[in-house]
């Protein structure tokens, strides 16, 4: 394996990019952690650049953290798991934020990104980046008391990897990993060969891509009955609709920087609440001491809570405005400039102040955004709202007199929010939106037997799909951009992203891959089969008292270092 | 037609008894129920004073008629509580029809100014997507005054359909009638409606049906009820002794007498209908954005309830005014109907 020789070579190119001044500190720890450095390997480096500046980025909560407390029962809320959770197919934040209280994954995302080893040890790529080889950690068992190994990570591999499984784990993997491309080489070494080299590649088995948690060999798809797993927490009592308890694990691997035993508390339990308002009622009243997800319509009367702290994440989650471009209008010649027309008509500042209270991150129709992906070139062209652009779109593609579409969309979150601001935005520009509110179930509903089905959200000729947070723009880029990715609501098939997009991803030299990724961004915009108004900038409410609570930017929630301080 | 004139007293062979209950005069009946056989057969009325004094008779009952609607309207105008139901009523049917050409356009957004508390320049606030709220609530009584009264209109013909029949036939048909009315009576109004709503789709053609149904089995038995108060009354025997076709009776003879119980019943029903449309809206059912529909505004803005309470209080205020003055409306009907 290269491992050694990798290092030191690809960190003596870390270091130079950051010397030339094309790469940032924080970048540089960044890629670092995704090609498997070590947190002292990746400060060695950090020096080796010289300066004093800290790359490293505090967790929001971490300042004027007081020394953590053992013991205590925390009380949380959120909402329900909308079907029994499965580990394998789960989607939806009440599933994944229980069933990861006692369940691993090889890596753990940080808060800018960067990666954090779990049930991996360390991780590096071939010369060629197409094979990738994991180490373990060892002495680590399930709570049932078998050994953890790399059995059971080709098997939790293999399941996900297995249409017929339709877990959501594939959105990321489909054309990056197929199966019997996991190879266990002895008990604690696993060998991921991969179908075309791909530099993003530990992102998808990090708790960024949730369904690739670690289950036993054994696992039989029953997660509920029998709850086992690597993680801090035992599940002790599950209610449906109403709650679920957890106790301290025992026998958990985990030790923090003092050797203390983690989890630091006894007991939490869960309190399944739908209603968000309802939710932020009880945090206020004091019944509750964390919320893991805060929605930010009516989040403001949490900001002004003095009992409550709101931390919040640099989330990159967005609402994916999708054009079909397999269906009228936009699938015609002039198809780009109608998309174009529509992505001139945003005032993408309104939108942020309107939804977020301005504190989302603007978004610009690509996904290689430097300020929510450190290290990303910059943005081709801030778009702003200009209706002389868009009528100018309009006439150029015969639709001088403007034209009239269709926007599909769920009756959930801030959807129906933006889909009015869309439509009253477009109306200046002489673009007429028709509003196709669906519920929930019945956008998402629909048969997969063709490639996507007939469900509304891979169908529908406009649509907005909410997507959690992706921890590289190549991750996001792989779900939902290339012919091959199984969640396209647009469609798109453009050659020249495709071909870029392959090399960007089979090389480690950050040089190349920005270069690559300038191009990749422009093609992105200027085709633009989807819009991006924003970055959903994460909030997560909590006790002034409650500390230490980490896993921001997708539903996972790591309460291992939770704790309670006195008040 | 041969076997009615077996008997005098016409088509029913009940009759007769049925009358003598009743403490009718027999003679009389036998009287008319002759007078209409021998009109039926072209012969000329026995005595011809006594044709007269019946057109008479018509004449006074006609005037008589006028009389007492004339003092009911009278008396309407007089009652308060009607009044002032109406007037509020009215208010909201002529904002219902004016108010996008009077207000500020209640789709226009300023997100720059959500939010914001009541002002000269947004009286009522503004929304979470910087919308105006007094306009908003303005043109939100557009959809609740279309699906109300139409909902309640087809509930007061279907049940008013079901209600005559089921009284008028009595017997079997009655008792089939009823128990399939029972049944629905069982339905809890909201959870079926929803379910017809989530099968058949949306749209405001399928709640103001949905309603209409839902709503029928009610008005159907208040009018049952009231159809059987009239059936054994005089006049609906002479009608059936003339040997007029049933629907005629039940159409023009029993309907006009019953029309009081049934606008009382109408008026009841509207308010309900008006609770239970924005129901369905506030559920997510029905209406989607950007509507300014009042039950679908207060479901949108309740989370900022806290933040910024007129979003909501606005919007809930209309829908209570609206409910207030339909239920004013049928007590001054109600008193006014009883005295």
């Amino acid at each position: 394996m290269a491992s050694a020789k990798f290092e030191r070579e690809y960190g003596q190119h870390l270091v130079e990019q950051v010397l030339k001044g094309k790469m940032t500190r924080r970048q540089l720890l960044v890629r670092a952690s995704v090609f498997g450095f070590s947190l002292t390997a990746a400060g060695q480096l950090l020096a080796a650049c010289g300066g004093d500046e800290d790359g490293t980025e505090a967790s929001p909560s971490a300042a004027g953290m007081p020394e953590p407390v053992l013991g205590g029962h925390l009380k949380w809320i959120g909402p329900a798991p909308i079907t029994e959770p499965d580990p394998v197919t789960i989607y939806d934040q009440g599933g994944i934020v229980l069933v990861y209280q006692f369940l691993e994954y090889l890596i753990d995302l940080n808060n800018d990104n960067s990666l954090r080893p779990k049930l991996a040890e360390s991780w590096t790529p071939n010369d060629t980046v197409d094979v990738w080889t994991f180490k373990l950690r060892s002495g680590v068992t399930f709570n049932d008391g078998s050994p953890f190994g790399a059995e059971d990570v080709v098997t939790t591999m293999e399941r996900v990897l297995d249409p017929d499984n339709g877990s959501g784990a594939l959105s990321q993997l489909n054309g990056v990993l197929s199966p019997g491309g996991i190879k266990a080489v002895d008990d604690l070494t696993v060998e991921f060969h991969l179908d075309k080299p791909f530099a993003d590649f530990p992102y998808m088995v990090s708790s960024g891509n949730y369904n690739t948690a670690i289950l036993p060999r054994t696992y039989k798809g029953d997660i509920i009955k029998n709850p086992v797993g690597t993680g801090p927490f035992l599940l002790d009592q599950y209610v449906p609709k109403q709650k679920a308890t957890f106790k301290k694990n025992p026998t958990y691997w985990g030790k923090d920087e003092q050797g203390r035993q983690l989890p630091y508390l006894d007991t939490t339990e869960y309190t399944m609440v739908e209603d968000n308002a309802a939710q932020n009622l009880q945090l206020q009243s004091g019944a509750q001491d964390l919320q893991p997800q805060t929605v930010f319509q009516g989040a403001q009367a949490l900001f002004q809570d003095p009992n409550l702290r709101v931390d919040i994440y640099p989330g990159t989650g967005i609402r994916e405005v999708a054009f079909n471009i397999e269906k009228e209008p936009w699938s015609g010649a002039s198809g780009k400039q109608l998309r174009q027309a529509v992505a001139y008509c945003l005032d993408r500042v309104a939108i942020n102040k309107a939804l977020y209270d301005g504190r989302s991150n603007l978004g610009f129709d690509t996904f290689w955004d430097p300020t929510v992906f450190a290290g990303s070139p910059a943005v081709p062209e801030e778009r702003a709202q200009d209706y002389e652009k868009a009528k100018a779109l309009l006439s150029e593609a015969g639709m001088a007199d403007g034209m009239k579409i269709k926007l599909t969309f769920a009756k959930y979150l801030e959807n129906p929010q933006l889909a009015q601001l869309i439509q009253e935005q477009c109306k200046p520009a002489g673009i007429t939106v028709e509003l196709d509110q669906l519920s929930y179930d019945a956008y998402y509903a629909g048969d997969d037997d063709d490639y996507y089905g007939t469900t509304p959200w891979l169908n529908a000729a406009m649509s907005i799909t909410e997507w959690g947070s992706r921890p590289a723009p190549g991750i996001y880029a792989a779900a939902m951009l290339l012919p091959d990715a199984v969640w396209s609501s647009s469609h798109w098939d453009n050659k020249d992203f495709v071909d870029t997009f392959n090399q960007y991803e089979s090389t480690a030299d950050e040089g190349t891959r920005m270069e690559l990724a300038t191009k990749l961004s422009q093609l992105q915009q200027d085709d633009t089969p989807i819009l991006v108004p924003f970055f959903i900038t994460q909030l997560r409410t909590q006790k002034k008292n409650v500390y230490g609570v980490e896993g921001p930017g997708s539903f996972y929630c790591d309460l291992s270092r939770c704790f309670i301080a006195q008040a | 037609m041969d076997d009615h004139r077996q008997t005098s007293l016409g088509p029913d062979p009940d009759l007769r008894k049925e009358a003598a209950e009743l403490g009718a005069d027999p003679e009389m009946i036998e009287l008319r129920a002759e007078a209409a056989a021998s009109a039926r057969e072209g012969r000329l009325p026995a005595d011809q004073d006594r044709r007269d004094q019946e057109l008479q008779a018509d004449a006074a009952a006609a005037a008589e008629q006028k009389r007492q609607r004339r003092y009911l309207v009278k008396a309407l105008l007089r009652s308060p509580t009607f009044m002032i139901g109406l007037i509020i009523l009215l208010f909201w049917v002529f904002m219902a029809i004016f108010s996008t050409s009077l207000t500020q356009s209640y789709t226009a957004q300023d997100a720059m100014s959500s939010l914001k508390p009541p002002s000269a320049a947004h009286w009522f606030g503004t929304d979470d997507l910087g919308r105006d709220v007094f306009a908003r609530m303005m043109a939100g009584a557009r959809t609740v005054l279309v699906i109300a009264p139409l909902a309640t209109a087809l509930a007061l013909l279907w049940g008013s359909i079901i209600g005559l029949v089921a009284g008028f036939w009595r017997g079997l048909t009655d008792d089939i009638i009823m128990r399939g009315i029972d049944v629905l009576l069982a339905l809890p109004i909201i959870i079926t409606s929803i379910l017809i709503l989530s099968l058949f789709g949306k749209g405001t053609a399928i709640i103001i049906l949905t309603i209409g149904i839902l709503f029928t089995p009610v008005v159907s038995r208040t009018v049952r009820a009231a159809v059987i108060g009239e059936r054994e009354r005089e006049y609906v025997l002479a009608a059936r002794l003339r040997g007029e076709r049933s629907s005629f009776v039940m159409a023009r003879e029993i309907l006009p007498n019953i029309m009081q119980p049934i606008i009382v019943e109408g008026t009841v029903r509207l308010g309900y209908a008006v609770f239970t449309a924005a129901t369905l809206a506030f559920l997510g059912f029905g209406l989607a954005p950007p509507s300014p529909d009042w039950g679908l505004t207060i479901a949108t803005q309740r989370v900022f309830l806290q933040i910024a309470p007129w979003t909501v209080l606005f919007p809930a205020l209309a829908l209570a005014s609206l409910v207030v003055a339909i239920n004013l409306i049928t007590d001054g009907l109600g008193r006014t109907f009883s005295k």
